[in-house]
């Protein structure tokens, strides 16, 4: 028989009321989306995922002080957002990222230009290499607006940031990876959806 | 946004990275080594202090009111502290001689208590306390 999927705000409570283990399927929900944003803002493995850990005992440490007037997510991000800033701006020296393929080679990609065809390994590599060149900021408003599918007001109460800062921050890095993925199959399929 | 985002056509979830095995193990030990218990925050400035503050700006207050040569203007003296029920006055232009200083002192003391209020408040909120 289909169970319906609790709500957060009931694991929530059940944390709360002392039964720590449904932390777990808190866990369970977000951990992905909190890796990728730690690791698009760090880019570093290691650290993304000591970030992480860092991000979920913080939370859990403060579930208290979850007044619940915004998503549980959201809350969640403003928390990850804010650890892994400083955590960017604590390392004095950031480990680079080695991807096997540069910004020059992306002519060189396959035989089919269809959007289906960019989800192949190299143009997910392509697209990555781009997000790295981008400051930690700057990926993090393009994780939150595209890979999360998050509207700006979320994105303003995750960040801090005023609406309209948002949005020309936004901008900014959307010309930005633009500009870095022009020249590259998948500028060119870019150019030709703006057509 | 414009309405024709040609960046949303990217292939953004393949760019979506998965959380190491063992991820939730290592954060649920870290969480059962420490329970969650309802953490008591000592405040920055303790109740103690608020009074030792209050009390020190209400003496000001009262040497200010009662107890400067501008209250007693006739005999031109500084007025005792035993006769400080005889110089309660409530006329108005008795405000008026509190000294400058005084209220500089208070504008600066709230200021500055308003900023430290500002400040954290702004500071714990960011980190999503």
């Amino acid at each position: 028989m289909n169970q319906l999927p609790v709500s957060d705000t009931d694991l929530i409570s059940e944390v709360l009321s002392g039964r720590s283990q449904a932390y777990t399927q808190l866990l369970l929900r977000y951990q992905h989306m909190v890796y990728t944003l730690a690791i698009r803002m760090l880019r570093d493995r290691e650290l993304a995922e000591e970030t992480t850990q860092d991000i979920f005992v913080k939370a859990y440490r403060s579930l208290g002080n979850f007044k619940g007037d915004s998503r549980f997510s959201t809350w969640l991000y403003k928390i990850a957002y804010h650890h892994a800033l400083d955590m960017y701006a604590r390392q004095t020296r950031l480990k680079k990222y080695k991807s096997s393929l540069s910004v020059d080679h992306l002519g060189e990609g396959g035989t089919d230009p269809t959007w289906s065809g960019l989800l192949n390994r190299e143009r997910k590599e392509v697209l990555i290499s781009a997000l790295d060149q981008l400051s930690a900021r700057e990926n993090s408003l393009i994780s939150l607006f595209y890979l999360q599918e998050m509207s700006l007001k979320e994105i303003s109460q995750i960040t801090g940031m005023k609406p309209p800062t948002v949005k020309v921050g936004l901008f900014r890095a959307r010309e930005r990876l633009k500009k870095m993925l022009s020249g590259s199959e998948t500028g060119s399929l870019l150019q030709q959806y703006e057509r | 946004m414009n309405a024709k985002d040609s960046l949303r056509e990217l292939p953004w979830e393949s760019v979506s990275e998965k959380a190491p095995e063992g991820l939730i193990q290592k954060v649920m030990s870290r969480i059962e080594i420490e329970p969650l218990t309802t953490i008591y925050r000592a405040p920055l400035i303790p109740l103690k202090a608020w009074v030792l503050i209050g009390a020190g700006l209400i003496f000001l207050c009262l040497q200010a009111l009662f107890w400067n040569d501008v209250a007693d203007e006739k005999a031109g003296i500084l007025t005792p502290v035993s006769q400080w029920l005889e110089n309660i006055s409530f006329q108005l232009p008795e405000f008026y001689t509190v000294p400058d200083a005084l209220w500089i002192g208070m504008l600066a003391f709230g200021f500055f208590g308003w900023l430290q209020l500002y400040w954290m408040k702004s500071r714990l909120s960011r980190q999503g306390l």
